[in-house]
């Protein structure tokens, strides 16, 4: 009996939604709008060593795993060590990385890839020219400045910071050492961000008159019983600079739905997570990049029913969470956008989505792969699309916020001196002590 | 006990009344929250914590109350069985909290102690380091020369993080210390205070080649005057003892510090050969605020490798720079394909002229690939008095391929201007430049279009420009915000239509995704011209919601004309088998009244065959009903049996490679499946749970249709270690491998062994069905 073949029937099956026109309209603007790769793989005989960009990984867990798959896919990048508190980590990606390039040779053997336990070491060297620091949020400002002080540019996972010091060290150093720095927002090489950003920026829906977002929510931390700390994990070095806790692997377990990221040591919960993402595509729409808001107000303050953060201008964000049709929502008086991922960009009105910018309009900096425009970064010296000083100024939202909610009450922001406006005590926040002998930055 | 320290505790018991929250707790609940924070642990409750935390919020910027508090807590830092948990807690609590000269004194009695001792000091940090006063500067040097090894480098840090000038003369004392932790945290610290006294320590260093003493060095001539910082940069950049790295950072910052010789600086590096220079020097182009630095860097262009020409015209063309037009657009003609990519990216962002319109169209009409996909981005943006009006002319007058470059362009750059120019081009005698304008309308869409685009897509001959009219004019029904009139004037033309208008606008019927539309779909189905009838029920099988499916089972209980009945019949049973996920999913209604039509013998088994697939009663009894039937019965009763086997249904699967996504093979998602590297040959078994009918297995591949094994083993057994031979060896095929047993097996087990030649080849599976 005969059975169709799916795929056959599946393409004119398909018939594009209203969604999927507007999809498609972004779809035929993106052939103008795909920003050019200065130097692809095909560079100048990409494959000779001296042509390739040699990199390090650090933070061999959860993350990791997709930037070092598409290091893996590229010949002008060559992976030479990875780096990582519990050597079984390191061990599985350095097997994993040489079995790659092994298949590629005659005789099948590759024995390149060197593991570290210290990512001091690692940065070290001098035949590294980037590194990837994917720890969590925790050793993020400690390795990247590291990595830039010894003459390598960073891909550093986003939230770039877990303090608003950190980030003002990591602008100061990747501008002093002449570095480059990309932070891993990677919405920022989304289309649909990015159109989103572009009609919010030239006025297409008019005076923005609310943003909502949503972040969704970690479960509560509760205390954790004490573990064995496992065979070849240094649980002192994961820590690092922040307080002891004792081992649990709940605690330090990467884990898109809680593990450390419920943890406020090592991260800011979901404003840092899922802030660092949608906090910065606002950013970016608003052209805010250089600045940031002025009020941060903490949900359930004096009645106050969403999380919000206030700019100068009195554009107000709201983190709503639920029954939000999309991840961002941009309101204004002339129409409303939202955008998520999966390439999801709806406009009211509907024509708004399709229509291509003019020239005398506001284009925003195209990159449609995080990766290959941090690439093409290190070769060209431009800033990337997610330079340190937007990853910070980002981060410093999401912190702000979460400062706001653990000490219960607003706070005014005071963006070119970067300082809290009349409260010591929250000024104290702006960075957190660091344990010894990890305290160095 | 003195008078002091009866004072001190009398303070204190009172202050302890506050340790609750509450002002009017009594002393023993006070007690009691003390006590329990003295023995909080992490790994246990922690209401205590909470309890401060709150005290904390509501103390706020409440002077007293805070000092009030933190006599509580030092209370508590001194309780003789304390926690390690609860000290560190009080401590890291103590340092977030601004401290009057009084509270300082208060705690350090308490904490200081903890500086002394390895495994305690950190508490003591937290708390300690955040305060900026001599007397807690004086604690740290006290510390610091009561100290050794680990200790010693953990205060060290704690001086670096404090800046403490006062400490310079001791931590200059450390910077030759036989433990490199200690020396080296000591340089660190110089660098962090940054003052000249820390810089001449640094001198005294032994190993002047110690990347901390180079840090240290680099950090403080940032602090310095000009003149001082530029000494120190300058020494190290010219030391060739140094890595190229920190020679490179030293070459960073002297081009701020000295602005006056950046330029020649810079042009020297990027002539050179150290490709760390040349990134610092590029990278400093950006914020440079030196007169005619980016002229000075232009004209000497010529003499840079072409990979520097590259870095040195994306720079430009991020900070649009009007100067490097020249040079740009002489790159774009460059034998070098790297440079011309580059100009293609930075041409779009520095203002320019009609001249770089033509050199553009020049280059697309000769471009491919990455390079055409420059040149569109390029002129999409390229902005300059004249460039619209260039683009437009050159869409008139070009060669073909120029005409089509611009035309495409006057879509991505909405010059809705030229509207009447891209509707004059449906008379262009080139195709290419028909689709273009077509297009071109299309990104301009407006309701404005709609009858003359009606009129383009009605006068079309069948092929690419009917495709293309029929896009633009899809894209200019969609702008209508009121679903209920969108696609309306359609519908009308459609059915007032004849058949040459109904067979061309017929297409566009499910991408308007209406009720309307779908009631139009069905009428044009069951007309009496055949060609409209077949193509309307064609169109009902890819409407993009149920409302097709059941349209074409109305159609074949509906129609009075045979052909018509069986095309509905194949139309659904197709969307049947393309929409199948999951047993529990099958839509038995709806072929039980297919069934119920009037159909031939063979096209009612068809429909009992996917009957089978379901797992209702109602398609129990159904099948049940039938199995004495004559002509019906040997299909109704395999069918029978195949829902009562689905009952068991999704089956166990089991595979040595990738155990982690074999669910997705059975949980009626498209959008999830499980795959595996061939190489490895691995084998999937499926355990029916027990013995059942089996006649067909399909791997659905549509997630990754390409993904399929060159060759598949078919086993079918019931005891696992005795596989025996397959009972099919199949080709797999793109989108789904269908394997049509030889016959039907009543077994438990099936195996699949899946092989490729190609060793990076893998085998995905999207849905799995077993019938």
């Amino acid at each position: 009996m005969k059975t169709v073949n799916p795929r056959k029937v599946a393409h004119s099956l398909a018939q594009p939604t209203r969604r999927d026109v507007i999809k498609q309209g972004l779809a035929g603007i993106l052939a103008y709008s795909v920003a050019p790769l200065v130097l692809p793989n095909r560079m100048f005989g990409a494959t000779a060593p001296s042509n390739q960009i040699n990199v390090g990984f650090v933070g061999m867990g959860l993350q990791c795993s997709g930037h070092v798959q598409a290091m893996l896919g590229r010949e002008d990048v060559r992976v030479l060590a990875v780096c990582d508190v519990w050597q079984e980590k390191a061990q599985k990606y350095k097997d994993k990385i040489e079995a790659h390039y092994a298949s590629g040779k005659r005789g099948g053997s590759y024995h390149g890839v060197d593991m570290y336990h210290k990512y001091e070491d690692l940065v070290a060297r001098t035949d590294i020219d980037a590194v990837f620091v994917c720890t969590p949020d925790h050793w993020h400002a400690a390795v990247s400045n590291a990595a830039m002080k010894s003459g390598k540019d960073v891909y550093c996972e986003k939230p770039l910071t877990l303090t608003i010091k950190e980030g003002q060290v990591l602008v100061n150093t990747a501008r002093k050492y002449g570095r480059i720095l990309q932070t891993g927002s990677q919405q920022r090489s989304n289309a649909s961000f990015r159109k989103a950003a572009e009609m919010v920026r030239n006025g297409w829906i008019g005076e923005i008159t609310g943003i909502r977002t949503a972040l969704g929510e970690f479960p509560v931390v509760t205390s954790l019983p004490e573990e064995k700390i496992p065979e070849g994990l240094d649980y002192d070095r994961w820590l690092g600079p922040t307080p002891w806790r004792p081992f649990n692997l709940q605690r330090m377990k990467g884990d898109f739905g809680g593990g450390w990221r419920c943890f406020y040591e090592y991260g800011a919960r979901k404003n840092g997570d899922w802030g660092a993402h949608h906090f910065d595509i606002i950013q970016w729409a608003l052209g805010m990049d250089h600045t940031g808001p002025v009020d941060f107000i903490p949900k359930g303050y004096q009645g106050t029913e969403y999380q919000t953060h206030i700019y100068a201008n009195g554009i107000r964000v709201e983190r709503v969470d639920n029954h939000l049709k999309s991840m961002i929502e941009f309101k204004g008086k002339k129409g409303t956008i939202w955008v998520s991922r999966n390439d999801y960009l709806e406009t009211d009105p509907i024509s708004m989505s399709a229509k291509p910018l003019s020239p005398s309009e506001v284009h925003l900096y195209a990159s449609d792969n995080h990766h290959d425009d941090f690439l093409n970064a290190i070769v060209t010296r431009q800033r990337p699309i997610a330079d340190v000083e937007i990853g910070h100024r980002t981060a410093t939202v999401c912190h702000l916020n979460a400062i706001a909610e653990r000490l219960g009450r607003p706070l005014k922001w005071d963006p070119l001196k970067e300082e809290i406006v009349g409260d010591p005590e929250a000024s104290r926040w702006l960075d957190r002590p660091r344990r010894a002998p990890y305290a160095i930055l | 006990m003195n008078s002091k320290t009866l004072l001190f505790t009398l303070i204190s018991s009172l202050s302890l009344s506050f340790l609750t929250g509450c002002e009017h707790a009594t002393v023993s609940e006070s007690r009691e929250g003390a006590a329990a924070l003295a023995a909080l642990n992490y790994d246990g409750s922690q209401t205590a914590l909470d309890n401060l935390n709150k005290q904390i919020n509501e103390a706020g910027l409440d002077t007293a109350r805070k000092s009030a508090l933190i006599a509580d807590l030092v209370t508590v830092l001194n309780t003789p069985k304390l926690t390690f948990d609860a000290q560190q807690t009080i401590c890291q609590k103590l340092g977030y909290i601004t401290l009057t000269d009084a509270d300082i004194e208060r705690i350090l009695p308490a904490v200081s102690p903890l500086l002394l001792n390895l495994a305690t000091v950190n508490n003591g940090l937290l708390a300690l380091v955040p305060i900026s006063s001599s007397r807690v500067d004086r604690v740290f040097i006290d510390a610091l020369n009561h100290s050794e090894g680990e200790l010693k480098v953990a205060l060290v840090q704690a001086l670096a993080r404090r800046k403490q000038v006062s400490a310079t003369n001791d931590l200059i004392a450390l910077i030759n210390d036989g433990d490199k932790a200690i020396s080296d945290a000591a340089i660190y610290a110089l660098g962090e205070i940054g003052t000249r006294e820390a810089l001449t320590g640094l001198s005294q260093a032994k190993n002047q080649s110690n990347h901390y003493v180079v840090d240290a060095k680099i950090a403080i001539a940032w602090k310095l005057s000009p003149q001082e910082g530029s000494d120190i940069l300058n020494q190290i950049y010219l030391d060739k003892s140094l890595t190229e790295s920190n020679r490179a950072a030293a070459l960073r910052g002297l081009l701020n510090l000295q602005p006056e010789k950046a330029k020649d600086r810079i042009v020297d590096a990027l002539m050179g050969s150290s490709a760390a220079y040349k990134k610092v020097c590029l990278e400093s182009l950006y914020s440079s605020q030196v007169p005619n630095l980016k002229a000075a860097v232009l004209d000497h262009f010529s003499s840079y490798d072409p990979v520097t020409q590259c870095s040195v015209i994306a720079v430009m063309g991020k900070l649009s720079e009007v100067g490097a037009r020249s040079v740009t657009e002489a790159s774009l003609s460059s034998e070098v394909d790297e440079l011309r990519l580059a100009a293609l990216g930075a041409i779009a962002n520095i203002p320019s002229t009609p001249k770089t319109v033509k050199i553009l169209a020049e280059l697309a009409a000769k471009a491919s690939g990455d390079e055409l996909r420059a040149a569109k981005y390029a002129i999409a943006r390229l902005q300059g008095e004249g460039v619209s009006e260039a683009v437009l002319e050159l869409s008139k007058s070009g060669s073909v391929k120029q005409k089509v470059f611009c035309i495409e362009a006057i879509g991505a750059r909405n010059m809705t201007q030229a509207v009447p120019d891209l509707l004059a081009m449906r008379k262009a005698k080139e195709i290419q430049v028909r689709v273009a304008a077509l297009d071109a309308l299309g990104d301009l869409a407006s309701v404005g279009l709609t009858d003359p685009i009606y009129a383009w897509t009605l006068g079309s001959k069948e092929g690419q420009e009917l495709t293309h009219a029929k896009r633009t004019l899809f894209k200019i029904l969609q702008l209508e915000n009121d679903s209920s009139l969108r696609g309306v004037d359609l519908i009308t033309k459609i059915k007032a239509g004849d058949a040459v208008t109904q067979l061309k606008l017929m297409s566009l019927l499910p991408k308007l995704d209406s009720e309307i539309a779908l009631a139009c779909a069905k009428q044009l189905a069951l007309s009496d011209k055949a060609d409209v009838s077949s193509e309307a029920i064609s169109t009902l099988e890819t409407w993009s919601d149920a409302g097709g499916l059941v349209s074409l089972v109305e159609i074949s209980e509906d129609s009075k004309n045979p052909s018509v009945r069986s095309l509905a019949l194949e139309s659904a049973l197709r969307v049947v088998d393309l929409e199948r996920t999951t047993p529990a999913k099958e839509k038995s209604d709806l072929l039980i009244r297919l069934f119920q039509c009037n159909l031939t013998i063979e096209q009612k088994n068809s429909v009992l065959y996917r009957l089978g697939r379901g797992v209702s009663a109602k398609a129990l009894s159904f099948a049940e009903s039938l199995a004495s039937d004559v002509n019906y019965g040997v299909e109704a009763k395999r069918a029978a049996e195949e829902i009562r086997a689905n009952k068991l249904w999704p089956a166990t699967l089991i595979s040595e490679a990738n155990t982690r996504d074999l669910h997705n093979m059975v949980d009626g998602n498209f959008k999830s499946s499980w795959t595996a590297p061939t190489a490895s040959k691995p084998s999937l078994t499926i355990d029916l749970k027990a013995k059942r009918i089996i006649r067909q297995i399909v791997l659905d591949e549509r997630r990754d249709n390409r993904n399929y094994p060159q060759s598949l083993e078919v086993y079918i057994t019931d005891d696992l270690d005795q596989l025996g031979t397959p009972v099919v060896v199949v080709k797999g095929t793109i989108d789904a491998t269908i394997v049509n047993l030889p016959k039907p097996y009543y077994s438990r087990y099936i195996i699949l062994k899946g092989t490729s030649k190609n060793k990076d080849a893998n085998w995905s599976i999207t849905e799995l069905h077993v019938d």
